[in-house]
């Protein structure tokens, strides 16, 4: 759900930029705390944002609804490298999908960071944790932190949307109508993100141990 | 990324007219379009500067089918906006069904909003086709923007385009293998290929670390901006003429 | 009999304008072992890709087993032909190799007493049967380069084509490998490789296609092909070094192209006494020119 270039008001563009800045300047904060002890870790930084693009490429097909679906990749990257710095390398591959693919915008850059990388990230974390926690196994753990990760961006970004475009009506029932009319589309992309987390954690976890121990998380 | 965006960011490379501005220039006035295209809010101006963005690119040779059909990605978010205005704005109802209402008025700023779109979106394609990361890259750290999130877009972009080349290869083995011919295939398929990709990504990381570590662990941002010439003089004032035509009527 | 591929003058041209095939043509025999041959950038896995569509021409047409090679009929022609790609890591992607040569024959929708039957024939044909269980990163190069061969073998293809299959690999790998593919062929298998390893190709090919800038400069049998020196160096080749060697002795028409062909030669130039001294003189004389 990127939303593009010149969709949002000039007020609300901006405004969105405040809270997302205090999150990437969050995970500037995190990831050099990181770097002091190895700097080679920006490396990592950028092969997983070139990894969290390419994946979001990747058509997914979901199982019963008979549609396919592109991951966003986020909630994976925050279970992996935590979710401040998911958020970092989600923002530079939403401006880069910008400049590439006119996929989102510049104006809209702000309010993307919020929906995709921030709500993605550490409602995809945070689920993860918690239902890491309530005794969940990784992959349903993973699952549910993709599936909610991305109806927290869609969330967020339905709201926004109905904040920019409400016009004379009251801002819940835009939200609800913007929620709605984009459900077929997300429900199916959801589903894919579980679906994408799971497997890819779980193939991990049995194929290289290793790594889940390297990176930010050990589960 | 296949096709459109390799097009996209060859054109850059390209060093046609476009990118040989400079790229400062480029960015400030990227932000001040966009900006005022919000601002305004007004047809007037977005078509113009969408009909100028076009002319930019036929000026400088570059071939923009690839480039509208980029920009016509967000289609779905052009109907929305359009049709929620026309719904939930306005006074003059043009038809109605039950509590459904469709106003003329609210049409008319939903349109505004679509013209927005189109010209902002194709701002940032002129941006796009023009600017060869690092270009980018220097004229961002000039603007102070912080050196961590920069060097990261130098990063990620000198793999990205590996890493999409192995993805392919790797789709293409599983294809062959018939591994997307049908539904859940394809599920189990982009399982694998997702891990199999994560683990590769992983250790080349952790070899890039390597070798960056053996050879110091600097700033991945090299090189320096040349001096502003005669092409950004015309550029500045093409750009400050285009904004004052329209900031006065 | 029947050709097993036939690829009709076939074009084609990468988005980024490079024009890669030119009015290709060529018929590759049932049960056949082909080498299709051509300096780095001449084509060769373009051309491969065609064969089982992973690329569709834009001009020209390809059959494999007489099906039409086109979008609808990817899943069928992947079923003849097994495709191994240049690099093993790109083809194998499960965590084991008894998961990976099984992916394959799980997606034809086989059931699994069958796919763990195929998994171990196949891994028997290419000598990793004990390896079955081992994690891929615990794997040589070599040992995963056969393992992703057993992986379409499992699939029990008509045909096996290979880009540059012994590409990396150590002198014994490249043996091994070599010898694994030409007792395939002596089963039945027709066998596609592209390859540059030309000391390689004539210990196992019958024929061999050589590809020149994205059109094929020559096509035949394996000798009528490298009777030509001055057409192999055109297409950036070189003829085998035991052939370089006799090239420099006087008198030789037709030049050995193995180890084997050489030593026959030589045996017979002994017996005919004369001529070997000769030739001996001459060696010995050049060299003593050349210091
Ligand atoms: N994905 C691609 N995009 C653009 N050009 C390509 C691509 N792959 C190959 N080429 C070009 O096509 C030509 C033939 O390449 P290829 O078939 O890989 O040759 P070979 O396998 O014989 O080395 C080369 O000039 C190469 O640069
Ligand atoms: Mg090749």
């Amino acid at each position: 759900m990127h939303i593009p270039e010149g969709m949002l008001p000039a007020g609300q563009a901006a405004a969105w930029y405040a809270p997302a800045a205090a999150f990437v300047a969050g995970g500037i904060v995190q990831v050099k705390r990181r770097l002091a002890r190895a700097a080679e870790y920006k490396a990592m930084l950028g092969l997983m944002a070139a990894f969290v693009f390419v994946v979001s490429l990747m058509p997914v097909p979901v199982p019963g609804i008979g549609t396919v679906s592109h991951p966003c990749g986020t909630p994976l990257a925050a279970i992996l490298l935590g979710p401040f710095a998911a958020v970092l390398v989600g923002a530079v591959a939403l401006l880069m999908q910008a400049l590439f693919f006119a996929h989102g915008g510049i104006t809209t850059w702000g309010a993307n960071i919020l929906s995709m990388a921030v709500a993605g990230s550490f409602a995809g974390y945070g689920t993860y944790v918690l239902a890491r926690r309530l005794g969940l196994g990784l992959g349903a753990a993973a699952g549910l932190a993709g599936f909610l990760g991305d109806l927290a961006t869609y969330g967020v970004t339905s709201l926004q949307l109905a904040l920019g475009l409400h016009g004379d009506q009251s801002i819940p029932v835009v939200w609800a109508t913007a929620f709605v009319s984009f459900l077929p589309t997300q429900v199916p992309l959801a589903i894919a993100e579980g679906l994408f987390t799971a497997g890819v954690l779980v193939f991990i976890a049995r194929q290289r141990e290793d790594i889940l121990k390297g990176v930010e998380l050990a589960p | 990324m296949a096709g459109a965006s390799r097009r996209h960011d060859d054109i850059a490379w390209g060093g046609g007219l476009l990118t040989r501005i400079d790229p400062r220039v480029k960015i400030a006035g990227t932000v001040l379009l966009l900006a005022v295209n919000l601002y305004l809010s007004s047809w007037a101006f977005s078509a113009a500067l969408a009909v100028a963005m076009l002319l930019l690119m036929t000026l400088g040779h570059v071939p923009y089918r690839r480039q509208l059909l980029a920009v016509a990605f967000p289609a779905g978010f052009t109907i929305f906006a359009v049709a929620s205005q026309a719904l939930f704005s306005g006074e003059e109802v043009i038809a109605s069904l039950g509590p459904v209402a469709i106003h003329w008025d609210g049409l008319l700023a939903g349109l505004v909003i679509a013209l927005r779109i189109l010209g902002g979106a194709l701002v940032v394609v002129v941006l796009g086709v023009s600017t060869p990361m690092n270009h980018l890259a220097l004229a961002l750290r000039w603007f102070r923007v912080p050196l961590l999130f920069v060097e990261l877009l130098q990063l990620t972009y000198r793999y990205l385009f590996d890493i999409y080349a192995e993805f392919t290869r790797m789709r293409e083995a599983q294809r062959v293998r018939l591994g997307w011919s049908n539904r859940r295939a394809g599920l189990e398929s982009s399982r694998l290929l997702g891990g199999a990709l994560f683990v590769r990504v992983y250790d080349r990381g952790l070899r890039a670390g390597e070798a960056m570590r053996c050879r110091g662990s600097g700033p991945v941002v090299a090189g320096s901006l040349g001096r502003p010439g005669r092409i950004d003089l015309v550029s500045v004032a093409l750009l400050a003429e285009f904004l004052l035509i329209f900031m006065n009527i | 009999m029947t050709a097993m591929i036939r690829i009709e003058s076939v074009s084609f041209t990468y988005p980024g304008g490079v024009r890669a095939l030119d009015g290709v043509s060529l018929e590759v025999p049932r049960g056949c072992f082909m080498s299709l041959m051509g300096a780095n950038g001449s084509g060769k896995s373009t051309l491969l890709k065609h064969i089982n569509g992973l690329l569709l021409p834009e001009a020209g047409r390809v059959s494999v087993a007489g099906i039409a090679v086109g979008k609808d009929s990817f899943e069928e022609v992947n079923r003849r032909v097994g495709f191994v790609f240049q690099d093993p890591n790109d083809q194998i992607f499960a965590p084991t190799a008894r998961e990976d040569i099984g992916y394959g024959p799980v997606n034809l929708g086989l059931p699994p007493e069958e796919v763990e039957r195929r998994v171990e024939e196949a891994a028997a044909q290419v000598g990793i049967g004990e390896l079955l269980d081992r994690p891929i990163h615990h794997l040589s190069y070599g040992q995963k380069k056969r393992l992703s061969i057993a992986g379409v073998l499992a699939m029990k293809p008509d045909c096996l084509v290979l880009d540059e299959p012994t590409a990396s690999l150590d002198p014994m790998g490249e043996h091994r490998l070599m010898r694994i593919l030409h007792g395939l062929n002596r089963n039945g298998m027709t066998v596609v490789m592209a390859t540059h390893d030309v000391d390689l190709v004539p210990l196992y090919s019958q024929r061999v296609c050589l590809l020149r800038a994205g059109r094929v400069a020559v096509e035949g049998e394996l000798k009528q092909v490298f009777a030509d020196r001055e057409l192999i160096e055109r297409c950036r080749l070189r003829l085998p070094r035991i052939a370089s060697l006799f090239e420099q002795l006087p008198g030789i028409t037709e030049l050995p192209l193995t180890v084997g062909m050489a030593r026959r030669r030589l045996e017979r130039l002994m017996e005919e006494d004369g001529p070997l001294l000769a030739a001996a003189r001459t060696l010995l004389e050049t060299e003593g020119e050349s210091h």
